[in-house]
């Protein structure tokens, strides 16, 4: 057991990004490539990128399905899902077609209703409100057309507001969940990335 | 509430960071290394590198050369030039790429753009689109302005309509590098013809210019000159939209 962070790297996201947000904060990370390596770490994030059906399908063609459930079972553990990876925390996902994923908060993902003059995807920076814990309040970078929808509000961590509230982190547990990019949310993402990793 | 973002642009010639006017005479500013660096320490909103000579390499995208610039910049990056094909994608991603900008490709191959958004979702691609004001017409140009495709802004967009993009860049030529303000027509003609964020590029000289372009429709203002020849910088200009009313990340 190791007391760095590891990183599943499915061949998507910005993997550099993350482990230099997390050097900025003093924090080392590994990278890990082979599903058999998730059970030395205590401590993993699940980057995303992409649409959610196919990023489960890459979860499941490069193994990572069963060893991150595993990994989740144990409550010491902590998983950290961004963006795509926090969607497919979630109980199934709409985007293109109807996909299941890991299931391990419940809810579902589907696409962000606007009204009048906004846009979609929600991009850009975009102030974050925490609801369950007191972590610092700041803009954090989004680019999403997908929103998570909770089945029960107590796994609510963060809201953000465009046109309505969107789901901006959730958490259960061991278990966490980010839509916006910390690591791409410079010198606060940092500080945001240090928090949970260490609060955790 | 979401911010206006202020977006410096690179342009990268694959061996150093360039500059032109009205797409021509490109002048060198040196490596591109400590270009992004700086903005990274100034902490922008997000950074677009367009590669010009995508090719010019052992006949490739510098993939290297991107991976280098992109691993340690803990901000959000577009990169474009050059991209036609999924297996660019696949390393462009690879090399951190967070979106990606097509542009001589969509007028060839609109099928390629919705493969793209399909599997990679909307958000991950910006189109972008550089065009001339011609006889009272916005007739879009590709290949760095080169090739005139022939056709208006507002049809290549209906063009475009199945392609589920997530953004679009727009780039007046006539206006690009000449630092005496944005076209902006363009952005009115077709604010109202989609429903995706809009960037505007080309020709912010000044800080009045930015917050014009917002007004007449841009969510998103991109800037190069601007920022390397005179003292405004990415955060004076959002000090400024925030002094007139518009809410930005300070």
């Amino acid at each position: 057991m190791t007391d760095k962070i590891g990183i599943i790297n499915c061949g998507v996201g910005n993997i550099g990004s993350i482990k230099q947000s997390l050097k900025i904060a003093g924090m080392d990370a590994d990278e890990i490539f082979d599903p058999l390596y998730i059970s030395q770490y205590s401590k993993i994030i699940l980057p995303g990128v992409g649409a959610f059906d196919h990023f489960m399908q890459r979860l499941h063609d490069r193994g990572f399905v069963t060893p991150i459930l595993h990994y989740a079972e144990n409550e010491n553990n902590v998983l950290l899902g961004i963006c795509v990876g926090m969607q497919a925390l979630c109980t199934f996902g709409e985007e293109n077609v109807l996909t299941t994923g890991l299931d391990l908060i419940s809810g579902h993902v589907k696409k962000i209703e606007i009204s009048n003059d906004l846009r979609l995807p929600h991009v850009g920076w975009n102030d974050v409100q925490f609801v369950k814990r007191s972590l610092a309040e700041s803009s954090y970078y989004f680019t999403h057309s997908f929103s998570v929808h909770l089945e029960n509000t107590d796994d609510l961590l963060a809201t953000t507001k465009y046109g309505t509230q969107i789901t901006a982190a959730i958490q259960k547990d061991n278990i966490i969940g980010v839509q916006f990019h910390p690591e791409k949310s410079g010198v606060s993402g940092s500080r945001f990335l240090a928090n949970i990793m260490h609060e955790a | 509430m979401l911010k206006t973002r202020v977006i410096p642009t690179i342009l990268w010639n694959g061996a150093s960071s360039v500059k032109g006017e009205q797409f021509n005479t490109w002048r060198n500013l040196g490596p591109i290394g400590p270009a992004i660096n700086i903005y990274v320490a100034r902490d922008v909103d997000e950074i677009f590198l367009i590669n010009l000579a995508p090719h010019k390499i052992g006949g490739e995208i510098d993939y290297q050369g991107i991976k280098r610039f992109f691993s340690k910049c803990n901000l959000p990056l577009t990169y474009g030039g050059g991209i036609k094909n999924e297996e660019q994608v696949e390393r462009l991603l690879e090399c951190g790429v967070d979106k990606i900008s097509l542009n001589s490709v969509t007028y060839k191959n609109k099928d390629f753009v919705s493969s793209i958004t399909k599997k990679y979702g909307s958000q991950f691609v910006v189109v972008s689109i550089d065009y001339k004001a011609i006889n009272g017409k916005l007739i879009c140009f590709s290949n760095r302005g080169q090739i005139n495709e022939g056709i208006e802004l507002t049809d290549h967009l209906s063009d475009l309509s199945g392609c589920n993009m997530g953004e679009l860049m727009l780039t007046c030529i006539d206006t690009e590098g000449t630092m005496e303000g944005y076209e902006t027509t363009g952005v009115s003609a077709i604010r109202d013809l989609v429903n995706i964020p809009i960037i505007i590029s080309g020709g912010a000289g000044n800080l009045k210019h930015f917050e014009t372009a917002l007004v007449a429709g841009a969510d998103a203002l991109a800037a190069s000159s601007a920022f390397l020849f005179t003292e405004i910088t990415p955060k004076k200009v959002k000090e400024h939209l925030k002094s007139r009313g518009h809410e930005v990340r300070l």
